[in-house]
């Protein structure tokens, strides 16, 4: 068999260029999940009324299908070491135990975690330190119509880019971790997939034909509230005591046209609580890649004072805070939203409902929140 | 010294009463008829002995004989087999003629060994790969890879496609010496593990040493991977190159002073990065990379030859991502590896039995992360280095045709710059800088070869180091075993001692021939590695980071024990073997939960030492000859970790054995080799390993009302098993006439044949992003990562002028 030279004067120094084909795609998720897995997520914080601390365990409901419920009926406190005080924290509706509305953590009080589970099991924290809140001196948003490559939708995406500027307190090791939540108008509280609302609940129509859903307009205004979903830190190592400029916070996408407003929280941690929080930024927002970080388990300060081996997941964080918003004026953008809303089909006829009020929830809120002109 | 004294009288004694008498030596001197260059590798079998063995340097090989008649025949890919047939009764030394022809290649001779070498070779567990041999295998870009041809032999494994090195017998990849010409390659690897650094045109041989190192070895428990570069023997201009997907190579040999001075220089360069543009998601992303390899060879009489190898390589990509480094944030990121190395070598003969080898090595390393910043020039730099010198010399006698030994001197130093952040004109950021670590290796070692009877032989070796680390230097002092609170810090001045460390390494082998061709053999070697390479990612990047010996963290010490039986069958043309091997580490690194190693000044706090054990049965088959020919292995192996912690967070596995990253029990790998006519061979590599351990979830967790998976337990699951089929076609010098100089082979690579997509990892991740109500395991899915998932097509024009 030999080839034809012709083959080969052809194709000359033409080579075939193979193309990347490397991928990221999702598959069926393994576990080996395990039950009676206690996970404590608490704060003392200098801000009235927003200590918390939730208790949750993992459980198999009917034995197959993992869940994790809220710890209820559980004795919740905190003890101020310095001055003996001690502060109950009370039972929500949600499972989440928090503290008086009135009650604010200072900057140096040093407080430690008690908690006694209905079947007598104690869990205690080390004692922490409220570290003092940095300011946040402002928060920017600036905008892009390239802001990321979104794999969910193969392409460069619209979007801001959310910052802010801070100064770093000088010759102390200061540790930050940042929460933001944004807030969007909703305009449609509720839809009823084939069936229509009936006496506040989604009746199925029985029907084959007609629209797939009817949709019902929030009266009166609403806004969604979004929790991000990165928990970013930071350490002064490499900028004590600097005036920080820009600093990136996160990545907003324009998934809707309407305009925004974003709250950003920041946390004056102490290093161990950083050490946490940096575990599990590694787990939520680096788990990706080729050289991701390897898993690792949330183990803070918590432990049971009667029993060393027994194993309590999360942390007790001491933390003074800083709240800025931003309201993000979206109306000048030509680019087109990642998305687009379904349209709003109205069931037709004079007494039907049309509308649903707006729920109000930790993702949802009647309430025109502040710094939405 | 006085056990090493001791050890010389002893072999002398030995020596003494076991010479023997009627023995002379031949030398078979071996050159290409049309170029009369001289050959390396050419294979020399002596059919009354059943013995033999390549051409090393200048073409030359030697072997003492008893008096008798002779026949003997040179082989060599590509040439006319050559059989010469004498008496010998005295020293003598024959010149054999190759003659190239495209026509007879079915003699080819893939193991690179002769035919009884398996059966006849003391040291166990290597094996040696000629560029001729490597030339043969698909890889994926269609080109000698030294790295990818070692996967192929019996346990050696690697990560994947992107693994920046190799895993030999279960080891961890910064336990393999890789070595290129004496001097020490830190980043073997280009483009994050898909290509080997190594320029593929200068590659002379590879020897693997995966069970008993040598005693001229050292500093690494797992294995040797000892890379040597072409001589330069060339007596005209000889060019060679190749153009392909992968990377466009050069390169040129030729005297500079007849018979005194010759050159060989090698590039490679990779710049296909223009086609990233045409793709949205790459057209940012910048991936180059270059190697050049430069050897001269003077010999300015008959006793002296120096050889100076120059080494270069750099690596710089450019990823389009947002990336954030503790608190340093761009919108993209670069790196940046350089590896220079120099080795100085000069062999002086004494008689014709006896050498002295001096090598002066420098091996510099240096990798960088860049960081761009937005509208400006200016460029943040996270970079680190590592300065390695060495100086060995090394005596080497050969007694009779019985005995041999060799010994010598080894000085290293390692001079570790871990970490340096430049933040140029960058304002509110400081530099920072981490203190240099200066480590000093002593060594002396001895090597006897002796052969007491036919069937017996044996393999003595001795190593003895001490490593020093010197000031300057800051120690912290804990307040107790496992704690992270520093109570006060040790500073120690520049050449203070901070800590030493060392020991005896015998080294041993032996050979019982029990049939013809048939024979067992043992080894055990004890090593310690002073050098670790420590990371908290899924592989090792070149970036991360290294680590020499301290009060806290101590020295790997590896002890390897070794059994095999090897039999040659069908009058040598098929060998088969089966080997056992146990190795138990001390001391083994592995980093604790959510540890980070930047500019972290104190390490040992992330960092956690145990045990390992590793553990296998390796069955070979290797059919060397005929028009097909090939091999495969089949390995059996475990491999595993434990660590002691007294603290709940400390613990591994709750202090229980669990399987290492590198543990893969079942690993299948064979290569045939179709000789279709004189124009075509067609090769086929098949690779089936057990998926590699990686880590799910046991319980899941809100925090921050987003899902987040917790693990209690490393590598508590498997990926999908790996497996893969290559194929190559290769047409040998299709457009030349027999005797022209230039000669042009086409090689068409198919690399993952019937496009299996093997899963590199997996990790977890929240499906949604944020406002989660309730948590069930629906709230995470899982993301199988892949670098290919179709078949890789490439075609390479190779081409010889001489």
């Amino acid at each position: 068999m030999k080839i034809p030279k012709m083959f080969f004067s052809l194709i000359g120094f033409l080579m075939l260029i193979p193309i990347y084909q490397g991928c990221v795609e999702q598959v069926d998720a393994e576990f080996d999940l395990q039950s009676d897995i206690i996970f404590v997520d608490g704060y003392v914080l200098t801000e009235p009324g927003t200590s918390s601390v939730t208790i949750s365990k993992s459980t198999f409901q009917n034995q197959t299908t993992y869940q994790v419920v809220n710890v209820l009926n559980a004795s919740v406190q905190i003890e101020n070491i310095n001055t003996g005080e001690i502060i109950e924290f009370i039972e929500d509706v949600s499972g989440i135990y928090g503290c008086p509305s009135n009650f604010a953590a200072s900057t140096g009080e040093e407080w430690k975690l008690y908690v006694e589970l209905e079947d007598g099991r104690r869990i205690e924290s080390n004692s922490q330190i409220v570290t003092s809140p940095v300011l946040i001196d402002s928060v920017h948003a600036v905008y892009s119509p390239e802001i990321e490559f979104n794999t969910q939708f193969d392409r460069l995406v619209p979007g801001h880019r959310l910052s802010i500027d801070w100064q770093d307190p000088a010759n102390e090791e200061n540790f930050q971790l940042w929460k933001y939540r944004t807030f969007e108008p909703l305009f449609v509280c509720k839809t009823c997939q084939r069936g229509v609302l009936r006496n506040g609940e989604c009746e199925p129509t029985g029907l084959n034909w007609g629209p797939d859903y009817y949709s019902y307009v929030c009266i009166p205004d609403c806004w969604q509230i979004n929790i991000g979903k990165e928990l970013p830190i930071f350490n002064d190592r490499l900028e004590d005591g600097e005036m920080i400029t820009e600093r990136e916070i996160a990545i907003l996408p324009m998934y809707q046209k309407p305009s925004i407003l974003v709250e950003v929280q920041q946390f004056s941690l102490d290093e161990s609580a950083y050490e946490y929080f940096k575990v599990v930024n590694s787990q939520v927002s680096q788990s990706g890649g080729l050289n991701a970080p390897p898993p690792a388990a949330l183990l803070g300060n918590l432990f049971n004072p009667n029993d060393a081996s027994d194993l309590i997941l999360g942390n007790f964080t001491a933390a003074g805070i800083s709240t800025k918003r931003l309201f993000i004026d979206r109306s000048q953008i030509t680019e087109y939203a990642i998305t687009s809303p379904d349209p709003i089909i109205l069931e037709n006829c004079p007494t039907c409902p049309t509308s649903y009020p707006c729920m109000e929830s930790f993702t949802r809120t009647g309430i025109k929140p502040n710094g939405w002109p | 010294m006085i056990i090493q004294r001791y050890f010389f009288l002893i072999c002398s004694v030995l020596a003494a009463i076991n010479v023997q008498s009627q023995i002379n030596e031949l030398t078979v001197e071996v050159r290409d008829n049309t170029a009369s260059t001289l050959m390396e590798f050419a294979n020399i079998f002596i059919v009354q002995c059943s013995c033999g063995g390549t051409t090393e340097r200048a073409g030359i090989f030697k072997i003492n004989l008893e008096e008798n008649e002779y026949s003997i025949i040179t082989s060599m890919i590509g040439y006319e087999n050559d059989t010469t047939t004498i008496f010998l009764n005295e020293k003598k030394l024959i010149k054999v003629k190759l003659s190239p022809t495209g026509y007879l290649l079915e003699n080819i001779t893939v193991t690179g060994e002769q035919s009884k070498d398996n059966i006849n070779r003391t040291v166990m567990g290597v094996q040696r790969l000629s560029s001729e041999k490597m030339r043969l295998l698909p890889t994926a870009a269609g080109e000698v890879d030294v790295l990818s041809s070692l996967s192929m032999l019996a346990g050696v494994g690697s990560a994947g496609e992107a693994s920046n090195g190799l895993s030999v017998r279960g080891g961890s990849l910064d336990q393999n010496l890789v070595l290129m010409d004496y001097a020490p390659i830190f980043n073997p690897t280009h483009l994050f593990g898909l290509f080997s650094i190594f320029t593929p045109e200068a590659v002379g041989s590879v020897d693997l040493y995966r069970s008993n190192m040598p005693s001229r070895y050292g500093g690494r428990i797992s294995s040797v991977v000892d890379v040597k570069v072409k001589d330069p023997n060339a007596e005209q201009l000889n060019l060679s190159g190749g153009i392909g997907f992968a990377s466009t190579r050069f390169s040129l040999e030729t005297p500079i002073i007849k018979n005194k001075l010759t050159i060989l220089a090698s590039t490679r360069f990779f710049y296909n990065d223009f086609l990233f543009s045409a793709i949205d998601e790459l057209k940012n992303t910048k991936a180059n990379f270059i190697d050049g390899t430069i050897k001269l060879k003077y010999l300015p009489n008959e006793k002296n030859s120096f050889f100076f190898t120059g080494f270069f390589s750099n690596d710089f990509y450019q990823l389009d991502i947002s990336s954030k480094i503790n608190s340093i944030t761009s919108s993209s990121n670069q790196y940046d590896y350089t590896t220079i190395n120099g080795t100085l070598n000069w062999l002086h003969t004494i008689g014709t039995k006896a050498s002295i080898r001096t090598t002066l090595v420098n091996s510099d390393y240096s990798p960088k992360i860049l960081f761009p910043q937005e509208g400006n020039n200016n460029v943040i730099t996270y970079e680190s280095r590592i300065q390695y010198r060495s100086l060995q010399s090394e005596f080497a006698k050969e007694i009779n045709v019985n005995w041999k030994y060799l010994t010598g001197i080894q000085i290293d130093q390692t001079i570790l710059s871990p970490g340096a952040l430049l933040p140029g004109t960058a304002e509110g950021i400081e530099e920072k800088k981490l203190a240099n670590e200066n480590g000093l290796e002593l060594s002396s070692f001895a090597n006897v070869d002796w052969v007491p009877s036919e069937k017996v032989s044996l393999s003595l070796g001795l190593r003895y180091t001490r490593f020093i680390l010197l000031g300057a230097y800051e120690e912290a002092q804990y307040d107790g075993l496992e704690s992270e609170e520093i109570v006060s810090i040790n500073s120690f001045s520049k050449g203070e001692v901070v800590k030493t460390y060392g020991g005896l390494e015998p080294r041993f082998g032996a050979r019982w021939k029990i049939a013809a061709s048939t024979s067992i053999k043992g080894s055990y070697s004890l090593t310690r590695q002073y050098l670790q390479n420590i990371y908290n990612s899924t592989t090792p990047l070149p970036t991360s980071r290294w680590k020499t010996s301290d009060k806290y963290i101590t020295p790997q010490v590896g002890q390897t024990y070794s059994l095999g039986i090897y039999q040659n069958l069908k009058n040598d043309n098929v060998s088969i073997s089966l080997e056992g091997y146990y190795r138990s580490i001390e001391n083994v690194l592995d980093f604790k939960s959510g540890a980070d190693f930047f500019l972290e000044k104190f390490i040992e706090k992330d960092v956690v030492q145990g045990k390992g054990k590793t553990y296998g049965l390796e069955f070979s088959f290797a059919k060397p000859k005929g028009k097909i020919n090939g091999w495969f292995n089949y390995t059996w192996s475990k491999s595993l970790r434990k660590f002691e912690a007294i603290e709940l967070k400390n613990r591994i596995n709750n202090n229980n054995w669990f399987n290492s990253d590198f543990d893969r029990p079942h690993v299948f790998n064979g290569t045939i080799n179709i000789e279709y006519n004189e124009f075509n061979t067609f090769s086929f590599n098949f690779i089936y390993q057990t998926g590699k351990p990686y880590t799910i979830p046991n319980a899941i967790f809100a925090v921050n009302s987003v899902a987040v998976p917790i693990y209690l337990e490393r590598n508590n699951s498997r990926l999908p098993d790996y497996h893969r089929l290559d194929f190559s076609w290769r047409i040998h010098n299709i457009t030349t006439k027999k005797q022209k100089r230039w000669k042009g082979d086409w090689i068409v690579t198919v690399y993952n044949l019937y496009g299996r997509n093997n899963a590199y990892n997996k990790y977890f991740k929240a499906k949604q992003a944020g406002g989660l109500t309730n948590v069930t395991q629906g709230a995470l899915g899982a993301y199988q990562v892949s670098i290919f998932n179709s078949a890789l097509v490439s075609l390479t024009y190779s081409f010889k002028f001489q």
